[in-house]
């Protein structure tokens, strides 16, 4: 009998290495361990770390028994994992206790800040390969976790009361005429009342409260129907007791409030969902600035990246074009472009001048600026992606717009008919006006408007956030189901938007080897994307990196520099290397055999690729026997191309859009032939090269104007202004931080694989809320009619209306699923 | 200083074999848990078990041949009936609640029983209860109240150990270093707070002397609270109490967690508040009102659904492990019970319903339903936890003869199968005999003549008893014989050992030697 | 069906001290995670050892059906067992093996 236990444990105490899925690679550790560090600063530990007391609660200093901190976990797979990292946790010498909640992925820590750090306590949740952050939305997890339970305690009492209201009120129903004596009946009446009251004044509190605040704003919701019901029925019910004429409805009146709660306590395990993948997502890795250090005042400024949460005022820090302004400070240059929209909502990009102040979470919408810093970061700032996230928050869809809308007016409608119906049935029966009026209102269900809509964008959104795809703008859902074009850009969209080194042609008498060993000297420490690919090729093959000083980087062409024995060397585009045409096409028609690129995976490039690959070449010329002016030229050693493979997923994406019979565009900034060569590749017939962002925006308006609803996917500054003119656009992976403002969708994982999910989730989420719809107009088109002419019976009335709610909520949480 | 004489101490340093399984005792926790008390039970539940069984082959015998035993008052009918009843319910099935809840409750909560002499109080008081019932039930003491016929001195004593129970459990819950409680300990709870109630309320009565008393109630009341009590007596006794040992022993036993921890919280609850008002289904076309009848009858057909909730989260429990009933024979026990359960929760309801009682009330398909559900879930969960308990409790990797626990399961099966199917045609059979009508109205047969037509399905009866028996006396001989080939050992509580052994304080010796 | 007088206010006292006490439970979070404790029964091994070892000068008290000091027991309890007298058990130890 091997337990689980004994296999299971050597298996996690074997295998070190992180699950792949939360992208965790354990050659980082020593790294990550660094930057667990950054967690100790004590504005992080003031922000995330609270001094609690012995039962928890948070306690002034004094009080203070023990640091506590709540933690987001990733890679959960299985409750044996929240075992796993409790027990690891605990023997941690310093940890005064630890506990984590599967279902939320929530870890609650408390330890002694004096024998243990965050930092520590992050390593050890990492060295099981389980990666937890702590994060930010304290307040508002123990605020939605105090909210989860009051709803519980409601639904519990009600469902008690439900039962055992049942059982009482049944004797009546089934006794005949004289079996059942007054006075037991009276019992079973007022034990009836007794369990009746706890759901009126306690369970049912969150519909009067609802209805009071909409009467107030003049609306008309749908709590306020249920509430006159409610009452309506409780006060007929006390005076039948206490007359001792007439029935009681006390069953009715709990099992509707039961069943109504959980309808919204459905709801909300909904929204629970979002809310938390939300906070999940917002607990992102400190945000890092470009601080720019130099060594002495006549050195140059070095960029070294740094926690914004280390910037103190007077330091000097770079924001890359398109990226988020990490801090408060003035302009130092001549002057900038700045996207303020996330901060005042204002969507055109400011131009400001030197020395003006640049606000914090402003986004660089131009070249690359530097600022002085005036303010240190607030602990408090929210980032980039919870600003976002409440944009999104903030707008309203269209659909739950009109749902408000439809639903306020029919209730009021309702309110108006239920009254008429009143008093036609003076006139017909008065015995029985009051309780075919009131049967009217309970059978009514607007819930698929007002419940049922929400639920469903919530479940969906709530999928998509469990993928990491932020909705950003209130309208994104109902767009994207209806999306007929898809354009996409090329570059980091459609291909990783890294270039591999693809090919290497050597000069005779130099070594692969030694070329990569130059190449890498020259671009140590680079952030060029050729310089990058140049230096992981040389890593991996182990090869050694020459020693070159003086290096001189010239943006745009190249970098320079010298050999220790006084060889000078470039590295760069043909012209930096002052190669002339003719030497560089023979170069180019490979006169030498190529050597073999290094394997890259998703590489799908044509042959002719080749040409329209990118280039460098790497060159030398020997200084030291340089006399007078006389320089004598540079000899190539080598030359390299780069090629930007195209994502695995792209032609799977594209072949399915076309399939689900979308048309798919091309648009790119880069050369026609190139371009041309990519939608060969992936089968799209609509492509266009060298475009400027002016004309991409021409052919998405154009698009619009022939009725076409247009989805643009993109990542780099350049899109940001087709990604706000399309009907809906997709940022996805590593996209700038303007393409982000600007875009509707924002995905953080990389890579296309969410496209499809995506539009097939919206698409169901509005075919799903049509259904409510019309299952609505149905059900409330024969409900009420019925009801008005007698012939529903309360406790029936409170069945049809309350299992209507639940259906159409149950159909919107399918969104949830698979 | 040590008790424990140095050559009887086993050596551990140095000399442990690969592949052996080693604790590293910390000093810092000088807590074991208590399995004495485990012990103690769980060999009486065997014990017990036998006794029980034994009286019921020896009654059922009597039905078919009743004087059998020569007219001794002690061991006549309507004597050793009610000794059968409260033997298997209360002596089998009530050790085997109180060795597992003991064993459940210490486990979960990683704490040493709580409660000091308590903790005895309940073993000793409990066997005491037990034999004063064998003493007296012969003797003709009785209250002649169904599952309730002790008198009351035996119904003070059985009063005190429940409180005692009640301590030592919640006491046990309070001290536990583990923040949740786990689901079984709520049924095991439950079970014993509705029990306390119960019995308080119904064993009311004014006694008249040291064996004799009235019961506090009279007439159709008195029925209707008696079988309040005795329908939640099955309900939360029978029920709710082994529905904890399930929640436990299943999971640990097929190495997967319950299927749906949410729908184990919410059957409980479900449970607990339907079960309530079934009781009058026991009074079907009694001089109870009518009314009383009805609501019986439809909250018994409500608990349907509860049970089957729980019957299918024990039994899901095993998707992707199905194979494992293959080879392991206490899990057949345990997913074999569950599937007897569900039967009898469905037969239950059924045969709550009016027009079908006016059938099967007083036939022995009362009988049938009362015994799928003792001998088939009761029975064989009981004895599948005990399997898996005793090896433990001993210090044994497995029982003396795995074997053996594979022809018991198929024994008591069998047993199990014969004995119902006999009662279901026999019941069906008196119904319609007993109903059966000439054109002019008078009944078609004889009393006696349906006993006839009984005969001999009670032969069928017994021998299906006396299978359950036999199996039942082999486990009583594999618990012997795991006890004498092991010795009692007493686990440690375990805290976090950051030694390689994930806290469990139990590591394996690897091959190349520590 | 006068036994309606006891029963029914006997089971909204019933009802009063359930609801209660669920609420208790649910404050001090007992219904948060309804998940993960599924897996603890599985992480806590109740199977028995093979050997002990035992750290030197641990004070080893007899451990009863009474007793409930944290005894270090470790591996025996003269305690209620079929097998009674401690030669018989030292007999049994050649046995085992």
């Amino acid at each position: 009998m091997a337990a689980i236990v004994d296999a299971g444990l050597d298996d996690y105490y074997r295998r070190r290495i992180g699950p792949a899925e939360s992208g965790f690679v354990p050659e980082d550790i020593q790294a990550s361990l660094d930057g667990f560090a950054v967690y100790d600063e004590p504005e992080t530990t003031a922000r995330h770390v609270v001094e609690v007391d012995a039962q928890g609660m948070p306690a002034p200093a004094g009080n203070a028994v023990a640091a506590e901190v709540l933690l987001s976990v990733e890679g959960l797979r299985c409750g044996a994992c929240v075992w796993l990292v409790e027990r690891r946790l605990r023997a941690l010498p310093g940890i005064v206790a630890a506990s984590l909640n599967f279902s939320t992925a929530r870890a609650r820590v408390r330890y002694d800040a004096s024998q243990v750090s965050l930092s520590s306590v992050l390593a050890r949740i990492a060295s099981v390969g389980y990666r937890a952050r702590p994060f930010d939305a304290r307040e508002r997890e123990s605020r939605l976790k105090a909210e989860s339970r009051s709803k519980l305690q409601r639904l519990f009492v009600a469902g008690i009361a439900t039962t055992q209201v049942m059982m009482y009120a049944l004797p009546a129903y089934l006794a005949g005429a004289e079996e059942l004596h007054p006075t037991h009946e009276r019992l079973l009446d007022w034990a009836s009342l007794v369990l009746t009251t706890p759901v009126m004044l306690y369970s049912a509190r969150p519909f009067f409260s609802r209805a009071w605040r909409d009467l107030l704003a003049r609306q008309a919701g749908m709590d306020l129907p249920v509430s006159i019901a409610l009452v309506a029925a409780f006060v007929v019910s006390l005076q039948a007791i206490v007359t001792g004429q007439g029935e009681v409805w006390f069953d009715s009146i709990a099992m509707f409030v039961f069943l109504l709660l959980g309808a919204r306590w459905l709801e909300w395990q909904a929204r629970l969902r979002a809310l938390r993948a939300i906070d999940d997502i917002g607990a992102a890795a400190p945000e890092m600035a470009m601080k720019l250090e130099r060594a002495d005042p006549d050195a140059g400024w070095q960029a070294v990246r740094v926690p914004t949460l280390r910037l103190a005022p007077g330091d000097r820090v770079r924001v890359s074009s398109g990226e988020r302004v990490p801090v408060d400070g003035r302009l130092i240059g001549k002057s900038a472009a700045l996207d303020l929209s996330l901060i005042s909502g204002e969507s055109l990009p400011e131009t400001i001048a030197e020395g003006f102040s640049v606000p914090g979470g402003a986004i660089n919408a131009g070249a690359p600026l530097e600022l002085l810093v005036e303010k240190a970061a607030s602990g408090s700032a929210l980032s980039m992606i919870e600003r976002l996230m409440e944009r999104g928050a903030e707008e309203k869809p269209a659909l739950v717009c009109i749902a408000d809308r439809v639903g306020a007016v029919f209730v009021g409608m309702l309110l108006l008919f239920a009254t008429g119906v009143f008093i036609v049935w003076l006139w017909v029966d008065p015995s029985r006006a009051a309780l075919v009026a009131l049967t009217t209102l309970v059978v009514s269900c607007p819930c698929a408007l007002s419940l049922a809509t929400p639920a469903a964008l919530a479940a969906a959104s709530g999928r998509l956030l469990r993928r990491r795809v932020l909705i950003t703008r209130g309208h994104a859902i109902e767009t994207l189901a209806k999306v007929t074009d898809v354009v996409f850009d090329k570059t980091g969209t459609l291909t990783r938007g890294q270039p591999v080194l693809a090919g290497m042609t050597l000069a005779e008498n130099v070594s692969r080897q030694e070329a990569l060993g130059l190449a890498a000297g020259l671009e140590a420490g680079t952030a060029h994307p050729f310089g990058k690919a140049l230096l992981t090729t040389a890593h991996a093959e182990g090869v050694a990196v020459a020693d070159v000083i003086d290096r001189e980087l010239a943006s745009g062409s190249g970098v320079a520099g010298c050999r220790g024995d006084g060889v000078e060397l470039r590295l760069g585009s043909a012209n930096w290397c002052e190669l002339d045409d003719v030497l560089a096409a023979r170069w180019r028609r490979g006169a030498l055999p190529e050597a073999s690129g290094s394997a890259h995976e998703g590489f799908h490039a044509p042959s002719h690729h080749r040409v329209s690959a990118s280039e460098v070449f790497l060159v030398s010329r020997d200084q030291s026997a340089k006399t007078g002016c006389d320089t004598s030229p540079f000899v190539p050693l080598a030359r390299f191309t780069f090629v930007d493979p195209l994502r695995i997923e792209s032609l799977d994406v594209v072949a399915s859009l076309e399939a689900q019979g979308m048309r798919v565009h091309l648009l790119s900034g880069d050369r026609s032939t190139t371009v041309e060569a990519f939608a060969s590749a992936l089968r799209i017939d609509s492509a266009s090269g060298s475009a400027t962002p002016i004309d991409k925006q021409r052919f998405v308006a154009d698009l619009q104007a022939s009725d076409k609803v247009v989805l643009m996917v993109g990542d780099g500054i350049n899109d940001a202004p087709v990604l706000a003119l399309a009907d809906i656009s997709l940022a996805i992976g590593d996209a700038s931080d303007l393409a982000r403002t600007a875009a509707d969708v924002v995905s953080l994982a990389p890579g296309l694989d969410v496209l499809l999910p995506l539009l097939d989730s919206s698409r169901r989420c509005v075919r799903i809320i049509h259904q409510n719809l019309a299952w609505a107009a149905l059900y409330n088109a024969t409900a009420i009619p019925a009801a008005a002419l007698g012939w529903v019976s309360p406790w029936a009335a409170a069945l049809g209306m309350a299992g209507s709610s639940l259906l159409v909520v149950g159909n919107a949480l399918r969104l949830s699923r698979s | 200083m040590s008790t424990i004489a140095d050559d009887e101490r086993l050596s551990g340093e140095g000399q442990a074999n690969p592949g052996d399984r080693v604790v590293t005792v910390d000093a810092t926790i000088g807590e074991t848990y208590n399995y004495s008390v485990v012990r103690g039970f769980a060999v009486m539940t065997v014990v017990w078990g036998v006794v029980g069984m034994l009286v019921g082959v020896v009654i059922a015998a009597q039905l078919a041949w009743p004087e059998f035993l020569g007219g001794i008052s002690w061991l006549s009918y309507g004597r050793l009936r009610p000794l059968h009843t409260n033997a298997v319910i209360f002596a089998f099935g009530g050790s085997a609640l109180f060795a597992t809840s003991y064993y459940v409750v210490q486990r979960t909560c990683q704490a040493r029983l709580f409660g000091g002499p308590l903790v005895g109080f309940t073993f000793w008081g409990w066997q005491l209860v037990i034999v004063l019932a064998a003493i007296t039930l012969p003797l003709g003491i009785t209250q002649s109240k169904e599952y309730a016929e002790l008198e009351w001195p035996i119904d003070i004593l059985i009063a005190a150990v429940w409180v005692a129970y009640a301590i030592v459990f919640f006491g046990t819950i309070v001290k536990r270093r583990v923040p949740h409680i786990y689901v079984a300990n709520w049924f095991y709870g439950a079970f014993i707070l509705t029990v306390a109630v119960l019995h308080l309320v119904n064993a009311a009565a004014l006694p008249v002397s040291a064996t004799k008393s009235y019961s506090a109630y009279a007439g159709v009341q008195d029925a209707m609270i008696q079988w309040w009590y005795g329908h939640n007596a099955v309900g939360f006794f029978l029920t709710a109490g082994f529905l904890g040992m399930m929640y436990y022993f299943i999971p640990k036993q097929a190495e997967r967690p319950i299927y749906s921890y949410r729908l184990s919280i919410v059957h409980f609850w479900a449970l607990i508040f339907t079960y309530m008002w079934a009781g009058p289904h026991h009074l079907h076309y009694t001089a109870l009102p009518d009314w009383t009848q009805s609501v019986g009858m439809v909250f018994s057909l409500i608990l349907l659904a509860p049970s089957w909730g729980g019957m299918i989260n024990g039994v899901m429990t095993l998707s992707g492990a199905w194979h494992k009933l293959r080879t392991d024979p206490i899990l057949k026990f345990l997913i074999v019970s569950l599937s007897f359960y569900g039967m009898s929760t469905f037969e239950g309801p059924m045969m709550s319903i009016k027009t079908v009682n006016a059938l099967s009330h007083y036939t022995d398909w009362t009988i049938g339903h009362v015994h799928s559900g003792a001998l088939g879930w009761v029975g064989l969960i009981s004895m599948g936890s005990i399997y898996y308990l005793v090896p433990r409790l001993f210090g044994r990797q497995e029982m003396y003869s795995v074997r053996l626990i594979e022809v018991h399961f198929w024994i008591a099966t069998l047993g199990i199968v014969a004995y119902i199917a006999a009662m279901w045609v026999a019941g069906v059979m008196q119904g319609l005999m007993w109903r059966a009508t000439n054109v002019d109205g008078t009944l078609t047969y004889a009393f006696v003549e349906s006993v006839k037509a009984t005969w001999p399905y009670y032969v069928v009866r017994l021998v299906g008893g006396l299978l359950y028996l036999s199996g039942m006396l082999l486990m009583l001989f594999n618990v012997i014989m795991t006890m004498r080939s092991g010795q009692p050992v007493d686990a440690r509580v375990s805290m976090p050992e950051p030694d390689g052994s994930g806290g469990t304080g139990i590591s394996t010796v690897p091959a190349a030697a520590r | 069906m006068e036994s309606l007088i006891l029963l029914v206010p006997l089971s909204l006292v019933a009802i009063g001290v359930a609801v209660a006490f669920f609420f208790r439970m649910n404050a001090s979070g007992q219904f948060d995670d309804d998940v993960g404790p599924a897996w603890s029964v599985l992480m806590d091994d109740d199977r028995p050892a093979d050997r002990v070892i035992e750290p030197p000068g641990i004070d080893v008290k007899s451990d009863s059906l009474d007793s409930d000091q944290g005894a270090v027991s470790g591996r025996r309890s003269p305690s209620v067992s079929l097998t009674t007298d401690r030669g018989r058990l030292a007999e049994n130890e050649h046995h085992r093996r």
